[in-house]
């Protein structure tokens, strides 16, 4: 094998390379629950999981009512998701994190 | 005495054949550089909004600047009574007499090495060019100070331009006690730069053991990245290395020394108490 195979099947099987992060969110907005993101999907997401995390937990702690409450405007399930849309681990625990966790009714 | 007298009538009888034009051109004159500075200054407004860098848009200013200048001389020696055609004439050798000297001599004139725009560490400063001008450069560092140094210092010092390589080598020094798992911590190391979006992926991120004689097991981790997040990306990986040995259970090293007192070396004032 050489070594241009060997990278290609390190590069495709080993860690991937993430080329950004969003923070992911629900939204009550006229009465409906919506998901979206921060940055907006026509802006670029952000390069550093560390500074994502520290957004999104600013957004889940701007939070105005309290659990199970949740008031128009509310961010609930926070979280942080890469391009793919996969939730990544928060990297202080390396554990699955949603901040303002509330389960919603379908 | 009689030359002086000679030379004041002559004077004289000049200002009151062209007085009334000299005076009507210096007016011109000193109105159309006003205008043309009003002008300059609303196109720097105007180019801050469009998106181009500041040293082109310098650079289009003052072709523009230069040109209003040289059309309104233009106007007032044809005011004054001189004929278009030589005054153009004359326009044209000194402007292409101006490009030729410029571009014979250029190589010879010493330039700054850097624009405005650039990063640069300049002696203690590390800032942004904010300006430079024949005497001195506006340096703003990254605390908010704004240093005019002077070009002659410059020139005679060591000036780091970041703005020269777009990539950066970044360096991951972290320790770990000898009893800690060596294999699980460069592996850490290794992903946590690999898995980072601003970690080019070529040259591959790597780790070595850098020496074990320092009481600590030395490592660094070594990868690539843009040359003006390099210092963000550095900081924010070492805090993820960190949350990652502790949820492994590897223990970082402090600096230590061991000392060894014997009977036959330890200090007097020990052996006394």
């Amino acid at each position: 094998m050489k070594s241009k195979q060997a990278y290609k099947i390190i590069d495709e099987g080993w860690v991937k390379k993430r080329t950004g992060y969003r923070v992911r969110f629900q939204q009550q907005v006229d009465a409906e629950m919506i998901t979206d993101y921060f940055p907006d999907m026509d802006d670029g997401p952000w390069l550093s999981e560390v500074a994502i995390w520290r957004m999104a937990w600013r957004l889940a702690e701007s939070r105005q009512s309290d659990p199970p409450d949740i008031n128009a405007g509310d961010l609930i399930n926070v979280t942080v998701v890469d391009h793919e849309d996969n939730p990544v681990k928060y990297y202080v625990t390396n554990q699955s994190e949603v901040f303002n966790q509330v389960s919603i009714k379908a | 005495m009689e030359g002086f007298s000679a030379k004041i009538a002559q004077i004289e009888s000049t200002m009151s054949l062209y007085g009334r034009e000299v005076v009507i051109a210096c007016a011109i004159v000193v109105l159309g550089l006003i205008l043309i500075k009003w002008i300059n200054q609303g196109l720097k407004k105007a180019f801050r909004k469009l998106p181009i860098s500041s040293a082109k848009g310098a650079t289009v200013r003052n072709v523009i600047v230069v040109l209003m200048s040289a059309a309104l001389l233009s106007f007032v020696a044809i005011h004054m009574g001189l004929e278009p055609r030589p005054v153009v004439r004359l326009l044209a050798i000194l402007t292409l007499a101006s490009i030729g000297i410029l571009m014979v001599f250029r190589p010879l004139i010493p330039s700054l090495p850097f624009v405005v725009g650039n990063t640069v560490k300049a002696g203690d400063l590390l800032g942004k060019v904010e300006a430079t001008t024949v005497l001195n450069t506006r340096l703003r560092t990254f605390d908010g100070t704004t240093v005019f140094v002077p070009n002659r210092i410059i020139l005679n010092d060591v000036i780091v331009n970041y703005h020269f390589t777009p990539t950066r080598k970044i360096y991951l020094k972290i320790n770990i006690l000898y009893d800690q798992d060596l294999m699980k911590a460069k592996q850490i190391i290794e992903t946590i730069m690999v898995e980072d979006p601003r970690v080019n992926p070529t040259p591959r991120p790597v780790v070595h053991v850098m020496s074990l004689n320092k009481g600590y097991v030395e490592l660094s981790g070594r990868g690539w990245t843009d040359n003006l997040k390099r210092f963000v990306v550095t900081r924010e990986l070492l805090e993820k290395t960190k949350h990652r040995f502790d949820q492994e259970g590897i223990i970082l090293a402090l600096p230590q020394m061991q000392v060894h007192y014997t009977s036959k070396n330890m200090p007097q004032s020990y052996m006394e108490g």
